[in-house]
């Protein structure tokens, strides 16, 4: 085993990234790309949206949908796609030769997971600008910075969360399966749409510990204009359990290719 | 249409489902979320409101479902390379894919009757229908009509290679204007005609009138409504004859089927 | 029958138009195996796609079994069928008995001759034991072979095989070849794309060669040589590498084309002369300085005449 390698490792991020970006707009024009990430963020807003419009609810106002599914596209994107890789990696049957190659799978996947992860941002952007024009979202007293923070943050765990499962999905016959379930379930979960005091009591431990549960209270007190000392805790949790999530990614991954060189089952793919 | 034809791909559709059942999640899953979603956010509200969730949530469950595999049906078939044996084939498309469909269709059912039950047993609304027999039939007719779209789906998805990114983008846009959850009126003025163009739309408000006391509807009545589906219904299967047709000409002329 | 068959496929964003086939014609009388034979991208497939009514031709003709194959697409391919190589074609998730019967019924055959001829199908193509098994779990050869009985579920009175034993190893393509050959003894017209020499001339009654989407030639092996009857072959066998030899025979005056190989222990050249010139000596005097362990004139094999016709084509 050499040593860490900072230039090659780069080199590879590098590379892994660009086939990333490549792979997606082989099947598909850019533009369509982005035209189905505007109007998925778009309608899946709007549903949600209409839905407390009607309701009436005093606590889940419009307003407090929007924002909530402002920062839950975040998980839509860069959560699934990331979530998604090895297993798109299986489907076309080019992992045996990523875990032949010399570079590990934790790095590769890395350097993939860039490209999803400034989708990510593309997304949330184009959602609160949705939620203000649009949905009438007042944001006027919001600390830009912090909301800035709250973004980056959120999709760096995002993406600890994704590895994490995508490197679960590796053993799963069914990853993609894995990856859709998880990308939806913050809807619910996460007080996107309504507060987790809705949830039964057993399940809100479960909310506690998803980033995404942190990252929307963070960004709907940022939005009342919150200083950075005052979302700390929130952002803490997010870098902690994005953290733990990457490191664990990193080890299921390392663990995965020994068992795999160990017994030869490659075919499994 | 050749009934044999038909029935062995819906043999074939049914077996295809059968080895690998848990396929069904990923169409499952939005419809799900949004359904207890919804049901969350009408925490407060009681009575028909909550129970026109718990049956728009059904017809969520049946348009993510029509819409994955109805879309996939024919680019299966290209991607597998299945579609130069069904091609060469005195068969004519439409019957194959119609065959699937009719399965695709009864398992929407199931994702339906399963997001129902679910809602009844989690919120506990309680539906009492006031004309089972009636509202069953107009559930069958908003089946079909789903499934006609379905049709010119899997015919317009096999002409663009792009036909995965527009399916995820059509889900959302119709649990919009479908009015499953909430009634097309609070919609803003340019996606109403959208929603009248729809025949889901119809036939989610024919059901409401069915099974909701009160609810007034979108005006022309059970009878208007059901009717006004059936009449889209058969323009989209018209749609779908043309859009097959035309599959057939290019395929036959350019040698692929489409190009983006 | 096919009468000056030309297919263009307009060209995308400013490319040019390609003449995929153009103008080419033929006949294949009923119970032959008829063999077209070309290189890579020559309209083979192209061509065979017309004739099974997939594409429509954009000028000339073609008859299949008395039928025009632009309007009469749907007789036509009640009595057709098409095998292409590689794996894909089979619905995975399906077992190979489960596939036969579906594209039995797309095809309308009787319940009870449909079952029994599965039966009789799945004993030709020696998969009786894993009919109930699903295509997924399939060997490579296992699928071809369950490929072409997919193709016989409707009996056809002609079968179009695009280069059947494309990438299976040498035994499997064997066995595919003596499964052609029992198809054609029944009665089975054949047409089949290949671009392995040996197989056109082992299994065709006649080949018909195309390069560049034109038909240069066609008879059955032994006219095909006769045809290029101004060509000879220089055999020259030898124990060191010729590169710089071929080198020099390439732009000597009377050599139609050199093609030279390594096989174990040795490097085989075959130099194809016009017959009128006497090069023996000059291939003589170029090989100088090598060990040269055979040379002299040899008759010239379908591949040399493959060769000649082609290349002749391209210049």
């Amino acid at each position: 085993m050499e040593g860490f390698n900072v230039m090659r490792t780069a080199r590879i991020l590098a590379h892994s990234s660009s086939l990333s970006i490549r792979n997606t707009f082989a099947a598909i024009p850019w533009w369509l790309w982005l035209a189905q990430v505007l109007l998925t963020s778009l309608f899946s807003m709007a549903f949600f949206a209409f839905v407390a419009d009607f309701a009436g609810n005093p606590e889940v106002t419009v307003a407090y949908v929007v924002l909530g599914n402002s920062i839950q596209s975040i998980a839509m994107v860069t959560l699934y796609s990331i979530a998604n890789l090895p297993a798109i990696e299986k489907h076309v049957g080019t992992m045996p030769v990523l875990i032949s190659s010399p570079s590990g799978l934790f790095t590769i996947f890395t350097g993939m997971a860039l490209f999803q992860i400034l989708a990510g941002f593309l997304t949330v952007i184009v959602s609160l600008g949705y939620a203000v024009f649009i949905f009438g979202l007042d944001l006027s007293a919001m600390n830009y910075e912090v909301m800035a923070a709250i973004v980056i943050i959120t999709a760096f765990s995002m993406a600890g969360l994704g590895m994490m499962i995508g490197a679960i999905g590796i053993y799963l016959r069914t990853g993609m399966i894995l990856a859709s379930v998880v990308s939806y379930i913050g809807l619910v979960l996460c007080g996107v749409n309504f507060p987790v005091s809705y949830l039964p009591t057993w399940l809100q431990p479960v909310s506690y510990s998803l980033p995404l549960t942190y990252a929307v209270e963070a960004a709907r007190a940022a939005a009342e204009g919150a200083t950075l000392t005052e979302v700390f805790p929130e952002i803490g949790m997010m870098l902690l359990l994005g953290g733990a999530m990457l490191i664990l990614s990193w080890f299921m991954l390392r663990g995965f290719e020994r068992m795999v060189r160990r017994n030869g089952s490659y075919e499994a793919f | 249409m050749n009934i044999r034809v038909t029935y062995a791909a819906f043999r074939q559709q049914m077996t295809h489902f059968l080895t690998d059942p848990q396929w069904i999640i990923p169409s499952l899953i939005a419809p799900f979320m949004f359904t207890i979603v919804t049901l969350m956010i009408f925490k407060d509200v009681d009575g028909p409101i909550v129970l026109q969730a718990v049956l728009g949530g059904g017809v969520l469950g049946m348009w993510g479902n029509t819409l994955y595999s109805s879309g996939w049906s024919i680019s299966y078939d290209r991607y597998n390379g299945t579609l130069e044996p069904l091609m060469v084939s005195p068969t004519n498309l439409m019957d194959v894919v119609t065959g699937r469909s009719i399965w695709n269709t009864l398992i929407g059912l199931s994702n339906a009757v399963l997001v129902f039950i679910f809602a009844e047993l989690m919120f506990q609304t309680g539906v009492g229908l006031s004309d089972p027999l009636q509202f069953f039939f107009i559930l069958v007719i908003t089946l079909a009509s789903l499934a006609s779209i379905g049709l010119i789906f899997s015919a317009f998805f096999v002409l663009t290679r792009a036909s995965s990114v527009l399916m995820s983008s059509l889900e959302f846009p119709i649990y919009v204007v479908s009015g499953a959850m909430f009634p097309i009126s609070i919609l803003p003025g340019w996606a109403i005609p959208i929603s009248y163009i729809l025949a889901p739309s119809w036939g989610v408000d024919a059901m409401k009138i069915a099974a909701i006391d009160g609810y007034t509807g979108i005006g022309p009545g059970i009878l208007g409504s059901l009717g006004i589906m059936i009449g889209l219904t058969v323009l989209y299967i018209i749609m779908a004859k043309w859009f097959f047709r035309k599959i057939e000409r290019n395929v036959r002329n350019h040698g692929t089927i489409g190009r983006f | 029958m096919v009468e000056e068959l030309t297919k263009v496929f307009p060209g995308k964003r400013k490319r040019p138009d390609k003449r995929a086939v153009d103008g080419i014609s033929f006949h294949v009388k009923r119970g032959e195996i008829f063999g077209l034979l070309g290189p890579n991208g020559a309209g083979k497939t192209t061509t065979i796609r017309m004739l099974s009514t997939m594409l429509i031709p954009t000028s000339g003709s073609a008859m299949v079994l008395g039928q025009d194959v632009t309007k009469d697409e749907v007789r036509i391919r009640r009595r057709i069928n098409l095998v292409s190589g590689g794996e894909r074609g089979l619905y995975y998730r399906l077992t190979g008995r489960q596939n036969l019967r579906f594209f039995s019924e797309l095809y309308g055959i009787d319940p009870h001759i449909r079952d029994e001829r599965i039966d009789r199908l799945l004993e030709l193509v020696d998969l009786k034991e894993s009919a109930d098994l699903r295509v997924e779990d399939y060997s490579r050869g296992m699928k071809q072979r369950i490929h072409i009985a997919r193709a016989l579920v409707n009996d056809p009175e002609v079968l179009f095989l695009d280069e059947p034993t494309l990438g299976l190893d040498p035994e499997i393509a064997r066995d595919i070849r003596a499964l052609i050959r029992r198809m054609a003894d029944q009665g089975t017209t054949i047409l089949l794309t290949t671009h392995y020499m040996f197989e056109a001339e082992e299994l065709c009654d006649r080949i018909a060669i195309i390069s560049n989407g034109k038909l240069v030639a066609q008879g059955n092996a032994l006219e095909l040589k006769d045809s290029v009857n101004n060509a000879t072959v220089i055999h020259v066998e030898t124990r060191d590498d010729p590169f710089e030899a071929v080198d020099v025979l390439e732009d000597t005056e009377g050599v139609i084309h050199v093609n030279y190989d390594r096989v174990p222990g040795r490097f085989i050249t075959r130099i194809q002369v016009e017959q009128s010139s006497d090069l023996l000596g000059d291939v003589n005097e170029v090989m100088r300085g090598l060990r040269v362990l055979r040379i002299g004139y040899d008759e010239p094999t379908l591949e040399d005449t493959y060769i000649t016709l082609v290349s002749a084509n391209e210049h």
